[in-house]
């Protein structure tokens, strides 16, 4: 079954492929990688056979083949002409993606998007035509068809921004910019992770990616870049500024709420998760996440926030949400 | 196999005998204990070679174990005083005061308590610090209440090196510190009530209408935010705050005392720290810090917390004095402090915080017009304003 | 001079080796071998952890590598419980981090390498059939080291002290800012047990493949396990030393924040990478080559047949050391690398899959040949697996060779399944079948064929359950080295068949071990060869090794020179005596095997044990910033070495002695003949690429902080203090080079030498001092910049070689003064001379560049 199967596993796989696979090929790079991964995964298993097949020629076979096959010159034909033939056209292949990859740099009109690995989370910058640097947080929106332009940084250790739906992934190291370019090719929502270890919570550096069609996009950037709408939970609003939220966390138009340590929570309550990915995001999980966020998220970067009652955390929680 | 006794000058031998001898020690001391024939009355004294080894471990121990390179927290003004306040309640009662012989039931302790006016004489500060933080094994001599203040001993050790020098009526003045009745009586409890009393433990200290904190490491409480107060107050009588002086005292308030006190000084308006000019130069780095943190150390702005429109349980910061906040800050960082709901937010932060940064913002602070009841500053009031 | 005897000159003298007739035809006298016994036991009791001979020691340090080899698995098997099921909390996040940390390093430290080189130490001197390896108390010292080191490290995951870094120990995540605690420090004191043991090792191996192979075996008839072993040991010299300055910067950097890894500084934390990885790619090949050597060893006996291709064999396993270097930035495709230098990676990546064929091929080919039909034993079995296993991880190795695949595949669970394939195809499955094919040598028993067929299938079924859908859950998105994991993503399901796997392979493992229990047995076997094996490992052995050392004239000598087994018994071949009345064996020229000297080795002995274990405890308590008792220990570990090298030097008095055909040999002798001279020129190979290592980085640095480096002269050192260095340094030499010519005549001693010497090894550190010095006037400070911590990092190294010479100059002051030093018997002033001469040229070349290559640029 192993020696037939890969193929037929993959396409199994891929059929039900989750959000965050590397088979789903959604986008330039991503595809070209899966179509090397298809024509490698079919030729080696091919190869994989022969060797197999050999070994029970070797072990098995009728006297005269067995004695046939064991002289030198199979080694020199199986063991250098042959892997130099396959290997040699491979690479060619490879650096043939590289370059069609590379291409992408000559794009006119990328969006371009900042994006810096904190421990344990994504700090994503918007940088607009007209200059202005819009600040959002864990999540990404990119317009369909379009160049994406990623500037990828790290404010501490060293991540790596891996969004396998759309392209593979390129490491954020500390004093470097790296840059990261694809096209996705359809609209939908996919998920990408850190994959480089980078310290106590890795496993929860997760990241959502909306692809939308590029009006819709257009129009979500302007509204990301305003401030929220008017908080209807008032007392939501006071504990956030009170208790000290506002020194780490900025919303745009609140005085009081300009920090920049931890990630802007302008528009927080229309994100797709919580947390870097890895909680729903609703009133109960903005509860949950404040009253145990160290739980949670072990070793994250915010203060525990123990001092909360429930009342508070319920008004806080309604506040967050509203934040659209 | 033909056994052959060891030569005389043999390692095996000498080991051999020294094993002995450690065996019949360790067989002799069980047996001594067993036979219950040493008599440990403490009215029948030590015989003098019992005495000669307890005085000569005693010393040699302490003299080993202290160290005398530990640097003193740079003196801040009034510390002292500050000793002198918990002497008189903790220390007192045993060892006796200037011109009155200690108390006639500690007394009959033995080892009898030593009267400390020569104390610093005797030991070198290293040595007395020593003594305070570890205490002495089977003497009475107890540890110091917070076994993770060391730095608080060194006010008792500064008190210590004034008390040859001081006659009866100045140790009183001393001890009272800004208590108008010195050290409180039998009689001042049954004439002022409950709540008075404890309020002059609380002023040998801390601040009074009069008067200013006795020392820059005491904090300025009149006009601090109530709900601090008692959440504080609190803290310190289940031990969740650590300080040698302060858990003494909570210790023996209910929680109608605390409240009555954290009224008392929620209202009192009091005079501000006396504590020398601050460097300009940390000023303006400790206001940059306070009023817009420092991104890349992650420390969000002081003010976010404790600025206008802050949790009422959060304290006040204005006027305080430098030595105090840079030493809670410290006391944060080094994971001392942090037990309490609130002390935890502000231990992920401190720990975050370079010494630089200790002392700037301490100095910023420190700088600003001291606090006053219900919001505002004193010198706000003062100048008229609303 | 007398004693530089080269292989011309030993033809001359003898002719070429005869090779008809043996060497010593009649029969040996009474008590001969009784007393070649009792010179070899093996000391019982309490005395056992003094024991020196290759097999005891052997066993020890195979043992302690399979030791860590279970404990590290029963790691694997606790993360593997955890990530059965998505959202599982079994472990915390921080103890997972440790977990995968510690099994990462044990595997990789402190069993794979240690491992091989335990089968060199065993193996290596039988299938030579040496009595034991040239340096026996070296090889035992680097052991207990290793064992007190390894056992310590392991340890601190049982008390949150383990590190959580990762075994590559990637900055800044390691650096005290995000690594504070004495944890990552463990991690550096792990390695820094394996990189003195790995050294030694390969200082053993080196000399011992080349210099004391039996009279005959020219390097054309070395068995192919001693030339993988050649390779392995040079890829040490070369691949360590980069591991070495990697782990010194990273704890300068943690310790005293010379910042190499930091941006603030102008550091680069990819200059971890590239040293880390231009080591820990080649060591894949490290641990890949002596098992492939093992492979096509056992593979030609079981098919009754010799390999077939052995010269293309020997090619392809030099091609792999050679093309590992080539590779290590395959594990660096996603740090932002320029596209060409990809395309060179990746190329060389792939190539290195054809040596890799021509040994399998070569593998199949010789089974075809064999006349008759294997029998399914289990060295067959695990032989057979390895060729699946390693077949397949090696086609995935190809394919993250490829860079727009690597992209996606890279850090994710396709790299772990890939890994694990390689090694446990390329290493463990080998092991295996050697632990059943050699059990004989050590064992009176075989192990069970009947268990050994279970834990195959077990072991073979659960690896492909257990690793095979790590390829798919990878490919899925699953990044390596996550404590958990969210439903939504759609990896539980495989995960949990991963999980079933590990378990089966633990059950083999477990058979193993019961096997073990059951059958092995420390003794001479039953049956000399139970397999009809044709290497000299298989002759008639007892504590001595062989009764006599076997003149060798082809590759499978018990195979091609029939009755050899019965003359070697009988004491017919060279050496079947103890004509100095100690341990010894014969050193035979490096080409042609032609005998030189017969080499007096030390016997048991307490030094080395106490050396390993204080040196082991320094470093722990250092680590433990427990300073003063770390000194003591120092002290202590100097004091056992002193004590240790004394009765090393036998000097001249019993030869020379005939070892048969009539030949005479010296049992002293010194220059570039001597074993000694041998291991010195191999230190001064991994000087000099630990000293190359450096030049890289700081070139490198240069290349990415050109702005930290001074800027048209400014800030550069008076060229008056790094002349004065260069003058101290060649002075020192001097002093040393005159030493030799008033060396005393035997029995006198005189004041000149020590003069001569002391005042060499103080100028030496004379030069240094200037060298820091002129830096500390010229107003750098090693805390301010890369540029500022690369200067100061060059004396720092040299430094280091010359607080060794100091040591060395001691030793050799106090045997001068006991009067063993005189103008024969100088072995220990040579080698001192010897690494005087390479501090001084590093030195040199040091002051040149430090001062020199600012000066060009700028």
């Amino acid at each position: 079954m192993k020696r037939a199967g890969p193929l037929l596993l993959l396409l199994l796989v891929a059929a039900c492929a989750g959000p965050q696979s590397a088979l789903s090929g959604a986008g330039s790079g991503s595809g070209r990688a899966l179509l090397l991964t298809i024509v490698m995964t079919v030729g080696f298993t091919a190869v994989f056979a022969l060797v197999l097949g050999l070994t029970a020629l070797a072990i098995f076979g009728p006297q005269g083949w067995r004695e046939r096959f064991g002289r030198e010159g199979w080694v020199y034909g199986l063991g250098i002409a042959f892997p130099v033939v396959v290997i040699g056209a491979l690479l060619l292949w490879g650096f043939a993606i590289l370059g069609a990859d590379e291409a992408l740099a000559d794009a006119e009109d990328p969006v371009r998007i900042e994006v810096t690995g904190e421990r344990w989370w994504w700090r994503v910058t918007y940088l607009t035509d007209d200059g202005r640097r819009v600040e959002s947080a864990n999540e990404l929106r990119v317009p369909v068809g379009r160049t994406v332009e990623l500037a990828l940084k790290s404010a501490d250790v060293i991540h790596s921004f891996w969004l396998p739906a759309y392209a593979g992934k390129t490491d954020m190291i500390p004093g470097r910019t790296n840059t990261l370019r694809f096209v996705a090719d359809e609209a939908g929502r996919v998920r990408g992770q850190c994959a480089e270890y980078c310290g106590g919570a890795h496993a929860f550096m997760a990241f959502w990616v909306e692809a939308m069609p590029e009006a819709a996009f257009e129009d979500w950037l302007e509204h990301e870049a305003g401030p929220p709408p008017e908080t209807s939970f008032p007392d939501g609003e006071t504990v956030f500024l009170s208790s000290g939220c506002g020194g780490c966390h900025a919303v745009r138009g609140t005085p009081g709420a300009s920090g920049e340590i931890g990630p802007n929570l302008s528009h927080v309550g229309s994100r797709t998760s919580l947390g870097a990915g890895i909680m729903p995001n609703d009133r109960e999980a903005f509860v949950r996440w404040v009253a145990d966020h160290q739980e949670i998220k072990p070793e994250n970067n915010m203060p525990p926030y123990d001092i909360l009652n429930d009342e508070e955390l319920a008004a806080l929680g309604a506040y967050l949400e509203g934040l659209q | 196999m033909r056994f052959r006794p060891p030569r005389p000058d043999s390692p095996k031998r000498v080991l051999g005998y020294l094993a002995g001898l450690v065996l019949f020690g360790i067989v002799g001391a069980i047996a001594l204990a067993y036979t219950g024939l040493y008599n440990i009355a403490a009215d029948h004294g030590h015989p003098p070679p019992v005495y000669w080894f307890l005085e000569v471990g005693m010393t040699r121990s302490i003299e080993l174990h202290a160290d005398n390179d530990e640097v003193p927290p740079p003196a801040a003004p009034g510390l002292a005083r500050l000793g002198a306040g918990h002497f008189a309640g903790g220390c007192e009662y045993c060892h006796g005061k200037p011109g009155v012989p200690p108390d006639p039931i500690s007394r009959r302790m033995l080892p009898m308590p030593p009267k400390l006016e020569r104390a610093s004489d005797h030991w070198t500060q290293g040595e007395l610090a020593w003594i305070l933080d570890h205490g002495i094994q089977a003497s009475g001599m107890p540890a110091w209440p917070s076994q993770v203040r060391a730095d608080e001993v060194w006010a008792v050790v500064a008190f210590l090196e004034e008390l040859p020098n001081l006659s009866t009526a100045e140790y009183e003045r001393m001890v009272a510190g800004n208590a108008r009745l010195g050290a409180r009586s039998a009689d001042e409890i049954t004439d002022w009530g409950e709540a008075e009393a404890s309020l002059t433990g609380c002023a040998r200290c801390h601040d009074t209408p009069d008067a200013p904190p006795v020392s820059t490491l005491v904090p300025r409480l009149g006009g601090q935010s109530r709900d601090y107060l008692l959440a504080a107050l609190k803290q310190y009588h289940l031990g969740d705050r650590e300080s040698g002086f302060m858990m003494p005292v909570a210790a023996a308030l209910d929680a109608a005392q605390r409240s009555r006190l954290a009224d008392y000084y929620a209202a009192l308006e009091t005079p501000p720290h006396e504590q020398a000019p601050p460097d300009e130069g940390a000023v303006a780095r400790g206001e940059q810090l306070a009023l817009f943190g420092d991104k890349d150390g992650m420390i969000p702005s002081c003010r976010s917390c404790h600025g206008e429109g802050a949790r009422a349980d959060y304290p006040k910061l204005d006027g305080q004095s430098a030595d105090y906040l840079a030493q809670q800050l410290r006391l944060w960082q080094d994971g001392v402090h942090g037990r309490s709901e609130a002390g935890r937010i502000m231990a992920t932060i401190a720990q975050r915080m370079s010494a630089e940064q200790v002392k700037d913002s301490a100095a910023y602070y420190a700088s600003r017009p001291a606090f006053a009841p219900g919001g505002g500053t004193r010198q706000a009031r003062a100048d008229g304003a609303p | 001079m007398l004693d530089r005897t080269t292989d011309e000159d030993r033809i001359r003298a003898f002719g070429a080796l005869p090779q008809k007739g043996l060497p010593n035809p009649g029969p040996r006298p009474e008590g001969e071998e009784e007393e070649l016994l009792k010179i070899w036991a093996t000391p019982t009791g309490w005395r056992l952890p003094t024991a020196v001979n290759n097999t005891v020691i052997g066993i020890l340090y195979i043992g302690a590598a399979f030791v860590f080899f279970v404990l590290a698995g029963i790691l694997a098997l606790v993360m593997r419980t955890q990530l059965a099921v998505p959202n599982n909390d079994l472990l915390t996040q921080d103890l997972y981090n440790q977990l995968f940390t510690t099994h990462g390093t044990t595997m990789m430290f402190l069993f794979a390498i240690p491992s091989m080189e335990a089968l060199g130490v065993m193996l290596l001197p039988q299938m030579l059939a040496a009595r034991d390896l040239p340096f026996p108390r070296l090889s035992a010292f680097a052991i207990w080291a290793y064992v007190v080191g390894g056992a310590v490290f392991f340890t601190t995951v049982f008390y949150d002290l383990a590190p959580r870094g990762g075994w590559f120990m990637y900055p800044p995540n390691t650096l005290k800012e995000f690594a504070p605690g004495d944890n990552a420090d463990f991690w550096l004191l792990g390695i820094g047990f394996i990189e003195i043991s790995a050294i030694a090792g390969a200082i053993e191996i080196i000399v011992g493949t080349l210099r004391t192979r039996p009279p005959g075996m020219s390097l054309d008839k070395l068995p192919i396990f001693g030339w993988a072993m050649l390779i392995f040991a040079g890829m040490i010299m070369v691949a360590f030393p980069a591991v070495i300055l990697a782990t010194m910067l990273l704890e300068i950097e943690r310790s005293f924040g010379w910042p190499f890894f930091s941006p603030e500084g102008g550091g680069d934390p990819l200059l971890w990478q590239h040293l880390f990885w231009f080591f820990g790619h080649p060591e894949v090949y490290i641990m890949f080559l002596p098992a492939a050597g093992l492979v096509s060893m056992m593979i030609p006996t079981i098919a009754q047949t010799k390999l077939v291709g052995y010269r293309l064999v020997v090619l392809a396993l030099i091609a792999t050391g050679f093309f590992s270097f080539g590779l290590w930035v395959h594990h660096m495709y996603a740090t932002g690398i320029p596209g060409l230098s990809l395309a060179f990676f990746s190329a060389a990546s792939a190539a290195v899959a054809i040596p890799s064929g021509i040994q399998v091929f070569s593998w199949l080919a010789t089974l075809a040949k064999g006349r008759r039909r294997i029998r399914f034993t289990p060295p067959a079995l695990f032989l057979l697996g390895t060729v699946f296993i390693f077949v397949l991880g090696g086609l995935t190795g190809v394919m993250v060779a490829m860079v727009p695949f690597d992209l996606q595949a890279h850090d994710t669970y396709f790299i772990t399944a890939h890994m694990h394939y390689v090694m446990i195809g390329g290493m463990v499955f080998p092991l295996f079948a050697t632990f059943y094919y050699w059990a004989p040598m050590v064992s009176s028993r075989l192990l069970s064929e009947r268990l050994g067929q279970v834990a195959f299938w077990l072991m073979f079924i659960g690896f492909n359950v257990s690793f095979f859908p790590m390829h798919i859950t990878g490919l899925l998105g699953m990044p390596r080295r996550v404590w958990t994991y969210p439903d939504e993503v759609g990896w539980g399901g495989y995960n949990m068949v991963s999980t079933i796997g590990a378990y089966i392979i633990a059950a083999g493992v477990a058979v193993f071990i019961w096997d073990l229990i059951k059958n092995f047995r420390v003794g001479n076997a039953e049956e000399d060869n139970p397999w009809n094996a044709g290497t000299l490992e298989f002759l008639p052995q007892d504590d001595y090794s062989t009764r006599s050392i076997p003149h060798v004239t082809t590759r499978d000598p018990l195979w091609d020179q029939p009755g050899l087994a019965e003359e070697v018994k009988a004491g017919h071949h060279y050496l079947p005596n103890a004509p100095t009345g100690g341990r010894e064996t014969i050193v035979t020229s490096a080409i042609h095997a032609v005998p030189q000297y017969v080499i007096q080795m030390p016997g048991p002995s307490w030094t080395h044990v106490i050396a390993a274990v204080a040196t082991a405890a320094t470093f722990l308590l250092l680590t433990v910033k427990v300073v003063t008792l770390a000194m003591i220990c120092a002290v202590v570990a100097v004091a056992a070495m002193f004590f240790w090298l004394w009765d090393v030097d036998r000097g001249p008095d019993k030869g020379p002695v005939e070892i048969g055909h009539g030949i005479e040999l010296p049992v002293y002798v010194t220059g570039p003949v001597a074993h000694g001279w041998w291991a010195m020129m191999v230190l001064y190979l991994v000087g000099g690429s630990l000293y190359l290592s450096y030049l890289f980085s700081y070139l490198y640095m240069w290349t990415v902080s050109p702005e930290t480096w001074p800027q048209g002269g400014a800030g550069l050192a008076n060229l008056g203090w790094p002349l004065l260095s260069a003058l101290c340094l060649i002075g020192s030499a001097a002093a040393f080079y005159f030493t030799k010519r008033v060396l005393p005549e035997r029995g006198r001693i005189n004041l000149a030498p020590a003069l001569l010497m002391g005042g060499g090894a103080l100028l030496a550190c004379a030069g240094v001092a200037a060298e820091i010095w002129g830096h500390v006037q010229a107003g750098l400070r090693p805390t301010q910049s890369v540029y500022d911590a690369m200067v100061y990092l060059s004396p720092v190294l040299t430094g280091q070689i010359v607080v060794a010479i100091c040591f060395m100059t001691l030793f050799v002051l106090l045997r001068h003064a006991r009067g063993k030093l005189d103008n024969v018997r100088y072995a220990n002033y040579e080698n001192t001379a010897l690494l005087v001469y390479f501090a001084v040229g590093q030195g040199l070349l040091g002051l040149l560049f430090i001062h020199g290559f600012p000066r060009m640029v700028g």
